[in-house]
């Protein structure tokens, strides 16, 4: 479980870390 | 589980993200640079930036703090530190990959005589980076000597951050002072990490230098097996819980960075004295035999999140050893004595044969002690034997576990090989123990 929590972590890191690497590139157009 | 481990845990870990994330966040708010950029050169760029506050900040999960290891244990954060650094070695490999898809011309900067010492830096980064992903990937494979790959490890990935920090400060488009905001904060990281090192590398085997422990016995035990006892020397007696180990470096000094992982065997309220008990089964375990009475030890330690006290309201334990995956439970089965806990235990052991049974005898002796049942399996039995064959399996289990210890108040600690320790958690959870009850100790986590 603990190992299954740590899997979920990594991916949640991953997932974000793309998201805002996308929002910083498309700064210009979605943010004010 | 105690509150305040399950409360740490949570503000480590947003603490964790917001430091992935800071200097990409702040990037967000701040000015566009001047120079004109394509939406994938930024998308290159912030991957760069997240796979850098990433590896950097692996230098702090592998640090020897234990304020930062204690909520979570010591195999978890190795187990995360693995995972974590493969997905940013993604993030950074795709930095330069998409620029070069981008633009052929940047594939100029990976000649290393003729590029700028941005270009430099950041090349022989990722060049290292690369060595350090595919040495540990396949360690065990290509049998590199662990002592060996840790002590590159360290230095490879400290020239990997070093020379990526560089590389951002050279570049100087989004890291300049003309946005100071985002250079402050680069420089507190690098400054961080730079601390961090100096504690990892000089002040923290300099303090175990000054903590020394000395052999003060040493046995020999069933199963190629050896008891090594110690005294502190001139430090305080190491507290621990029962089942968490220590990092033990024999023959060198701290300073060289090669220290084994090994299990406390002995009780938890005898702290005058500490037992670990190490099967031979490398290069360095072969030594222990010829550690003499007086040599000096250092021990770093404890650590790991496996110990029956971090559950206090269990009312039944279960105990499920693989050969010298005992060492552990037997240092918790020894504190169960000094403490007079009378709570029921089941011992499940299983080990290749009746003579290399670690702690037979001692294991024996407790039984008039403790309120201890042991479960015995051979997978080769001596003749007449009328115990259990074979390995554990499902059958074993509910043959010896009645209904009410499948409880709520029941807790199963187990430590054995990584196989056994997978098939027995699934025959666990079938049985119908929660995720909660099942804890084990990992001894390849290194």
């Amino acid at each position: 479980m603990r190992y299954k929590n740590a899997k979920m972590l990594v991916y949640l890191t991953s997932i974000l870390g793309i998201l805002l690497t996308v929002l910083f590139a498309l700064r210009g157009i979605l943010l004010p | 589980m105690p509150t305040n481990y399950r409360t740490q845990r949570t503000l480590w870990i947003i603490l964790f993200l917001l430091l992935v994330f800071t200097p990409l966040g702040v990037l967000l708010t701040g000015p566009e640079p001047t120079a004109s950029r394509s939406i994938w050169v930024d998308i290159s760029v912030g991957l760069g930036f997240v796979g850098l506050a990433l590896m950097a900040l692996q230098f702090m999960l592998t640090a020897r703090l234990k304020w930062v290891k204690r909520p979570f244990g010591s195999d978890l954060i190795y187990h995360f530190h693995r995972q974590i650094s493969i997905a940013a070695f993604f993030m950074i490999i795709a930095h330069p990959l998409i620029l070069f898809i981008l633009d052929a011309r940047y594939l100029r900067l990976l000649n290393l005589i003729s590029a700028p010492w941005r270009a430099r830096a950041g090349v022989s980064s990722v060049i290292l980076l690369i060595l350090v992903v595919l040495s540990s990937e396949y360690r065990k494979k290509i049998k590199l000597p662990y002592g060996f790959w840790k002590f590159w490890h360290g230095i490879l990935t400290t020239i990997v951050v070093a020379t990526a920090l560089v590389h951002i400060f050279l570049a100087g488009i989004y890291v300049s002072p003309e946005n100071p905001i985002i250079y402050a904060l680069w420089v507190v990281y690098s400054a961080v990490f730079i601390a961090l090192l100096s504690y990892t590398r000089i002040i923290y085997p300099l303090k175990l230098m000054r903590n020394k422990f000395e052999v003060s016995g040493l046995k020999q035990e069933r199963g190629e097996s050896w008891t090594l006892s110690l005294r502190p020397k001139n430090s305080k007696p190491m507290r621990f819980q029962p089942g968490q180990f220590a990092w033990i470096t024999a023959w060198k000094t701290p300073f060289s960075d090669t220290e084994h992982p090994f299990s406390f065997s002995s009780s938890a309220e005898n702290v005058d004295t500490i037992d670990f008990t190490i099967k031979e089964l490398g290069k360095f375990t072969a030594t222990i035999k010829d550690l003499k009475v007086g040599q000096d030890i250092y021990v770093d330690g404890p650590f790991g999140a496996f110990s029956m006290d971090r559950y206090p309201d269990t009312e039944r334990l279960i105990f499920i050893a693989g050969g010298i995956g005992i060492t552990p439970l037997m240092s918790m089965l020894n504190t169960m004595v000094d403490r007079g806990d009378k709570r029921p235990v089941k011992l499940f052991y299983n080990n290749r044969d009746w003579d290399s049974l670690t702690f037979r005898e001692e294991i024996e002796a407790l039984q008039k002690k403790l309120d201890l049942e042991i479960i015995y399996t051979l997978e080769v039995p001596p003749e007449k034997w009328k115990g259990e064959v074979g390995y554990m399996t499902r059958e074993i289990l509910r043959k010896y576990l009645p209904e009410e210890w499948v409880q709520s108040g029941s807790h199963i600690f187990m430590c054995g090989p990584q196989i056994m320790m997978d098939i027995i958690e699934k025959q666990c959870l079938q049985e119908g123990f929660q995720h909660e009850q099942i804890h084990f100790e990992r001894f390849d986590f290194v």
